[in-house]
């Protein structure tokens, strides 16, 4: 009994085709991971050079300001870094969300979460990210490890799978096989079992080495989602091969068991999740960019209309911001009437991101649940949620950088608006941004019913396929294609 | 050692077994005969257990398929017309698989003492059983039998498509095997392979044993006109 699974390794191993098919398959996951790990090189890269562009400005202004302070230059018409609205006015901040657990598997771009949103005083994230509106039109993606261990690996599965006993049916040895002693269905399960671990085992140390390599310093945050993610994968191949056991045992040839296994790939991985996506988008509608660029538009031209009044509401609100000196006309324009409207701005467009970002969330959520009818869909959200793409992750971003625009807008709103020159204390005073990790239980939410929804496909489809091969003839079931 | 007892089996009405009584000794070799359709294949997958009698039984060893399957199969061996091995292995490979299903593991040199036993040529032995003949894959198989030391050998019009010295090279394996003590029960179309190997002869018409004769009863041309009288409707 413990030796038949070295049997059926060695048959496998033997049979030309299916060293083919394997070597194929980590050829392609192999890539996947490159461009994963590629594009989260470049990421970073951007991360690090851009941080360093916000350092080394604010140093520079900081050394200009120490200079003329120092009586060693002079103050220039333009850049002075003692006036408000030149050095602070116009800066934009790089702030970077918390990091995702393992971004490496997936290569999509844009990010749904940015990875660097530049954050000033003048600043309102809108969004700006085309084609995120609606998350079900997402479901497939760039050449990643998501998207390969979600829509190829269940086709090499099927491949390698809808021949374990419908071949040896077609070609007459399956009586020699049942009459060995050893029961059918047996010899189905060793088989399966061979070629899951043969798909399951490297497939799997390519993804880990991947991560480890790529995430080597956040390992404590990184190890939990893979272990998460690995198990999660393990379940969904598990499903494949179970539907390919279930087939083998009634079907009389590899080609009735090829069609039939194809057409249920088609409606578990393609047809599912479009009806599913179709009845989330119509149960919670996405959000509608076009209702949030007309209220862009409204709250605008009404601010401009009502500019004056804005203003005066502001400095009514904050006399000790009132200028202290006459600036000129570039001045005035800035500082009297951009800025305040721009306040007034974010206070009344904030609503209308902020319904966005819920819509988002809200559809989300359904397609969890909606997970429950298609293990590609649980297995796609699980896998980009733990890429660091569920909205969740993006609206507490965007909650993060408000914050952080409040601190950095309250730090300087003062200087700003009253045109009181800044000092070296104002520079090294300034806030920086930091995010705090979403709190464990949150976010472990998220993953609880993806997986529970793949456990449950996975444990019914074993259930079913185990039964069908138990009762597995040498002369096979009603699918029969042919003669 | 071979027993059927009454049995029936019917497909949709059909009968394909109809009152079915014979018994195959050990050392003995029982060559059921008949037209297609006559329930020669219906009745060895009764002894094997693929098919269930829809009324009396068969005993291997005493064994009913129906009640211990398991002990039943490692009891018998069977070789099919059209023996299938799997082409990219070679004879050693398929015979160490087939015997590890019957729950054997044997050295490689046994897998060759094995087959060359069967009659395989030696060259042959390591070589790919897809460049093989119908002949050489049937000495695999019964090279299997032997491996499993199987008290009982059910073959399935093995001689069909095997040219006469392929099929003189095969009866005399099998005598082999009778000589061992083997049970051989033998369906076939090969009234001459039947009238030299088997020591009992039984025709079947309708799934009904009609005639049972002793294979040194009647000379072939007067076996040839029995058979033909026999299954005349």
């Amino acid at each position: 009994m413990r030796r038949r699974p070295v049997a059926e390794w060695r048959l496998l191993a033997r049979a030309p085709a299916s060293r083919a098919i394997v070597i194929v398959l980590l050829g392609l996951t192999a890539f996947g991971a490159f461009n994963g790990a590629q594009r989260l090189d470049e990421e970073r890269d951007e991360i690090q050079a851009a941080l360093a562009a916000d350092r080394e400005s604010f140093a520079g202004r900081r050394a200009a300001l120490v200079e003329l302070e120092a009586g060693r230059t002079e103050e220039g018409q333009f850049g002075s870094p003692r006036k408000a609205h030149q050095a602070i006015l116009g800066a934009r901040r790089p702030l970077m969300p918390s990091p995702a657990e393992l971004p490496v598997i997936s290569a999509f771009s844009p990010r749904p979460t940015p990875s660097l949103l530049p954050v000033g005083i003048l600043t309102r994230h809108s969004d700006q990210q085309a084609g995120l509106e609606d998350p079900t039109n997402r479901l497939d993606g760039p050449f990643d490890l998501i998207f390969v261990t979600t829509w190829l690996l269940p086709l090499f599965a099927l491949v390698l799978g809808c021949d374990v006993l419908s071949g040896d049916r077609e070609r007459g040895r399956a009586a020699l096989l049942a009459s060995q002693g050893t029961p059918l269905g047996a010899i189905v399960i060793s088989r399966l079992v061979v070629r899951y671990l043969v798909l399951a085992v490297p497939t799997a140390l390519i993804v880990a080495a991947t991560v480890v390599v790529m995430e080597w310093e956040q390992m404590p945050a990184a190890l939990p989602a893979l272990v998460a993610w690995l198990m999660a994968f393990g379940l969904y191949l598990a499903f494949w091969f179970a539907l390919a056991g279930s087939v083998n045992a009634v079907a009389r040839s590899t080609a009735s068991a090829a069609i039939f296994l194809l057409s249920l790939w088609v409606a578990v991985a393609v047809v599912v999740p479009s009806l599913a996506g179709a009845i989330v988008s119509g149960i919670a509608p996405p959000p509608d960019r076009l209702q949030g660029i007309l209220a862009f538009r409204d709250i605008e031209a009404d601010l401009n209309r009502r500019r004056d009044e804005v203003t005066d509401a502001y400095y009514a609100a904050s006399p000790e911001n009132r200028p202290i000196v006459q600036g000129d006309e570039y001045e005035e324009y800035f500082v009297t009437e951009l800025y305040p409207r721009q306040l007034a701005f974010d206070e009344r467009f904030a609503p209308v991101t902020d319904a966005m970002e819920d819509a988002r969330i809200r559809q989300a959520r359904l397609l969890r649940i909606a997970g429950l009818a298609s293990p590609t869909l649980a297995f796609t959200l699980l896998s980009r949620d733990l890429a660091g793409e569920a909205p969740e992750r993006r609206r507490a971003f965007y909650a993060a950088a408000d914050e952080y625009q409040r601190r950095w807008r309250q730090h300087f709103d003062h200087k700003l608006a009253s045109m009181r020159p800044l000092t070296v204390l104002d520079y090294d005073g300034k806030p920086e941004f930091s995010v705090s990790p979403e709190p464990v239980p949150a976010r472990w939410k998220r993953t609880v019913l993806p997986l529970l929804a793949l456990g449950l496909s996975a444990a019914g489809a074993v259930f079913f396929g185990v039964r069908l091969a138990r009762r597995a003839t040498p002369f096979g079931g009603p699918l029969h294609a042919g003669g | 050692m071979l027993e059927a007892e009454s049995l029936h089996k019917s497909y949709a009405g059909q009968p394909a077994i109809d009152d079915l009584n014979l018994c195959v000794g050990k050392g003995e070799i029982y060559a059921l005969l008949g037209p297609n359709g006559a329930g020669k294949t219906t009745t060895i997958n009764c002894f094997l257990g693929f098919v269930r009698p829809d009324k009396g039984r068969v005993l291997v060893n005493g064994n009913d398929p129906a009640l211990d399957n398991r002990r039943v199969r490692r009891s018998l061996a069977y070789i099919p017309e059209q023996i299938s091995l799997y082409g990219w292995f070679t004879g050693v490979e398929n015979l160490s698989y087939f015997t590890e299903l019957a729950g054997e593991r044997l050295s490689r040199q046994r897998c060759e003492s094995l087959l060359i036993e069967s009659g395989l040529e030696p060259d042959a032995l390591n070589k790919r059983v897809s460049g093989y003949s119908k002949g050489m894959t049937q000495k695999v198989g019964i090279a299997i039998a032997l491996a499993k030391e199987a008290q009982a050998l059910l073959l399935d019009e093995p001689t069909s498509g095997l040219d006469p010295s392929a099929a003189y090279e095969f009866s005399r394996s099998l005598r082999a095997l009778r000589d061992r003590g083997v049970a051989i029960l033998l369906a076939t179309h090969d009234l001459f392979r039947a009238k030299e190997d088997a020591s009992r002869i039984g025709i079947m018409r309708h799934g009904r044993l009609v005639h049972e004769l002793a294979g040194t009863e009647l000379g072939h041309a007067e076996l040839e006109g029995f058979y033909l009288e026999a299954i005349r409707d």
